[in-house]
């Protein structure tokens, strides 16, 4: 089975964000970036699909050359190879997609895994519109994927249930927590990701299609007050709800 | 005006260790060092006794009080400055240790000091000279203070710094920002030679007079204000969780791991050189199995969990050398769990400790007891150590589980009895734990403290005369006997 998992890396969630000079990017100075989490299921969902049926696992990335350090962790995981298409732009959501794509249509792919969504921009948007540009079908946040032959089922959330779809490969399927617990890198893999082979593109960066006009930090939320019981509390409660809340 | 509470405090009556019973009158809850200057006066002129709280999340009961007031320090909880270029930090006592760390690591720095509980406060951390996973490289919080404010209980302040006030010899004389000279005489007493401790007053000749309040456990004095010192964070880590068939293997691959760790700190070089050493018996793994199905079968004879700080330029060799010596030692290396990226060291620290905080759960769900050590001892003795405890607990066929800072040779053995004759077991299996620590040179407490709950074994270790020399030294500093009334000695 050919696998491709497309991984991006994201600021790890400890981070404090600062928004960049410019108000429209974050300030990336001292930031850590982490292997998407969600892409971690997409991974690791390879690798299982993999031992049910052979095959081999490409990690494919577009951005940087700070990339890199995380695409180690995907071949250390157990991905066989990797190819980084240098864009440091990564213009939009679309950009990105099309840039995948442009690798994916001349390969002779049975599957590609995300992540349902990259932490940072949360979009979810980057499995569709890859589906949509390679004109494959795609099914969002699976939480179970069963392959049999060239027939998929998948178990996706939806809100407040479950929904089961069937389809075929060649498919797109992102990934949602719950799909798989991601393994911990094995020695030898560590030792082996080294010598393991990134190839390196170099990206077209199409021009974004969406333009940022600024990025704000949510307003802090300010300390609660708290009244007593007393009959001096109550009024006091209900003169705030009226004269300061305004909802009565 | 001071914020106090009068009524529904439950939470300040207990902590995270077995004791209740704890009452008291009220809560303060000051927000400046000035505020907590007029409660001490005040108590003091009164002689209500005070209890310092922190976060209480103790394992001795030091923060429990049983009558007069309780001070928390808990809207102290201002970090001051993060300065970067002198690896400095100033923070207010009641700053939650895990904010510490995060705000700390966001500016490319790190405080070493990490005992597992991240929601104690750094004053709590200062009473109890805490530490955790990383003290096995970088020592307990004693080695990362660097100044403080403690205000006495006359109300009066002393500012602190490192070698801004050492004794000559045995005796010291401590002057208070209002002018006041105390004259202390320092114990006699010698402290265990164990790579943890904290238990009794620090005491040695010619010592500082920061270090007699660190790990005073709220018995001299309140702690408001800290400096401690930053390093640069380590820029990657390697982690790994090992699990072993048999515990002869296990303790193979500690002795060669501490023993090369040790020298290669000297050295500098880029071969082994643990931060964390950890430990974790088949009993605790089988406990925590349900949520960590990827534990192998044959896991007997436990896991050890370590990290170890790399450089992208050596990290080859390092974990070469590390996959080498685990090749040895176990062949469950491939079941084994290792980890570059931060998520899965995180993912590690969170089963390390899920440990226990699953007992914990365990003992409250079935509402059973707990009885847990906190010796360490010697590292040649360690073996020794062990044994005993194994030989009691296999005999004793209570319900125990076994994890802890092995690299520092300071296991946390817990035994969980579920009726009375099995606590009455448990607690004389106890006094024999700590007999036999004793006996090999180790002391009671490693890093919970003595708190209320251990006065006894602290006089086991120190003997009468010894208790004596500290109740001279608090006598000296809180004449009117109003701070941590019951811990460490009666």
């Amino acid at each position: 089975m050919d696998i491709v998992v497309c991984v991006s890396q994201t600021p790890d969630t400890t981070t404090k964000i600062q928004v960049g000079e410019d108000g429209k990017n974050i300030d990336s100075t001292g930031v850590k970036f982490i292997l998407n989490p969600y892409d971690e299921f997409a991974v690791e969902e390879g690798l299982k699909l993999r031992e049910a049926h052979g095959g081999e696992i490409t990690l494919l990335c577009v951005g940087d050359d700070s990339a890199k350090e995380n695409i180690r962790l995907g071949l250390a995981m157990g991905a066989d190879k990797a190819i980084l298409v240098k864009d440091e732009a990564k213009a939009d959501s679309f950009s990105v997609a099309s840039q995948l794509a442009d690798v994916l249509k001349e390969s002779n792919l049975d599957i590609v895994l995300l992540g349902r969504q990259s932490i940072d921009y949360d979009s979810a948007q980057m499995g569709p519109t890859l589906a949509e540009l390679l004109g494959r079908p795609c099914v969002s946040f699976v939480t179970s994927l069963e392959i049999d032959g060239t027939s998929v089922k998948a178990e996706r959330d939806i809100e407040g249930g479950k929904e089961v779809v069937e389809t075929s490969l060649p498919c797109v399927i992102t990934a949602q927590k719950g799909l798989n617990e991601p393994r911990y890198p094995k020695l030898p893999d560590i030792m082996k990701a080294k010598k393991k082979p990134i190839e390196e593109r170099e990206g077209t960066s199409p021009a974004a299609r969406v333009e940022t006009l600024s990025l704000n930090k949510p307003e802090q939320k300010s300390g609660g007050t708290v009244l007593d019981g007393t009959p001096e509390g109550i009024k006091e409660l209900v003169r705030l709800l009226r004269e300061e809340a305004k909802v009565i | 005006m001071i914020q106090t509470l009068d009524t529904d405090f439950e939470g300040y009556l207990t902590d995270t260790s077995n004791l209740d019973g704890g009452y008291a009158d009220r809560v303060y809850l000051p927000e400046t060092e000035e505020e907590v200057g007029e409660i001490l006066r005040k108590c003091s002129q009164e002689k209500t006794a005070v209890t310092i709280a922190g976060a209480g999340t103790g394992l001795a009961g030091g923060s429990i009080p049983f009558g007069g007031v309780v001070l928390s320090l808990a809207k102290l909880n201002r970090i001051i400055e993060i300065n970067k270029e002198k690896g400095l930090a100033i923070v207010e006592a009641g700053v939650v240790l895990y904010n510490l760390h995060r705000e700390v690591e966001s500016q490319g720095l790190l405080y070493p000091p990490d005992p597992t509980e991240q929601g104690g406060q750094l004053g709590g951390n200062f009473a109890t000279n805490a530490s955790g996973a990383r003290t096995f490289k970088y020592g307990p919080t004693r080695d990362w203070i660097t100044g403080a404010h403690v205000f006495l209980s006359s109300g009066e302040m002393l500012a602190l710094s490192r070698n801004g006030n050492r004794a000559n010899r045995y005796s010291m004389s401590v002057e208070s920002v209002n002018r006041t000279i105390y004259d202390i005489e320092i114990p006699r007493y010698q402290m265990p030679p164990t790579s943890k401790h904290s238990a009794g007053y620090y005491a040695k000749p010619n010592m500082d007079l920061l270090d007699l309040f660190i790990g005073s456990e709220g018995t001299l004095g309140v702690v408001t204000r800290l400096a401690l010192k930053l390093i640069r964070k380590p820029e990657r880590l390697f982690s790994g969780i090992v699990f072993f068939e048999s515990n002869e293997r296990i303790f193979g691959f500690v002795d060669e791991i501490r023993e090369r760790s040790k020298k290669n700190r000297i050295s500098d070089t880029p071969d082994l050189n643990a931060r964390a050493l950890e430990f974790v018996d088949a009993h605790a793994l089988e406990f925590i199995k349900e949520s960590y199905p990827s534990i192998p079968e044959n896991a007997n004879g436990g896991a050890i969990w370590f990290e170890q700080e790399r450089e992208e330029a050596s990290e080859e060799l390092l974990i070469s050398h590390w996959a080498e010596v685990i090749e040895r030692y176990t062949d469950l290396s491939d079941d084994s769990w290792f980890g570059l990226s931060e998520k899965d060291q995180q993912r590690m620290r969170t089963f390390r400790h899920a440990i226990p905080s699953s007992a914990y759960e365990f003992i409250k769900a079935h509402q059973v007891q707990k009885f847990g050590t906190d010796m360490a001892v010697p590292d040649n003795c360690f073996h020794d150590m062990y044994r005993f405890y194994r030989d009691e607990l296999d005999r004793s066929g209570l319900r125990n589980l076994t994890w802890g800072h092995i690299g520092n040779s300071h296991l946390h053995v817990n035994m969980l009895p579920e009726n009375q004759t099995q606590i009455a077991q448990a607690q004389r299996i106890s006094d024999r734990f700590v007999t036999k620590a004793l006996q090999l040179g180790g002391t009671v407490s490693a890093e919970h403290g003595v708190g209320k709950i251990k006065t006894k074994y602290l006089k086991q270790m120190y003997g009468e005369e010894g208790i004596e020399q500290m109740r001279k030294v608090k006598r000296a500093l809180d004449p009117t006997a109003i701070l941590g009334r019951g811990t460490m000695f009666r």
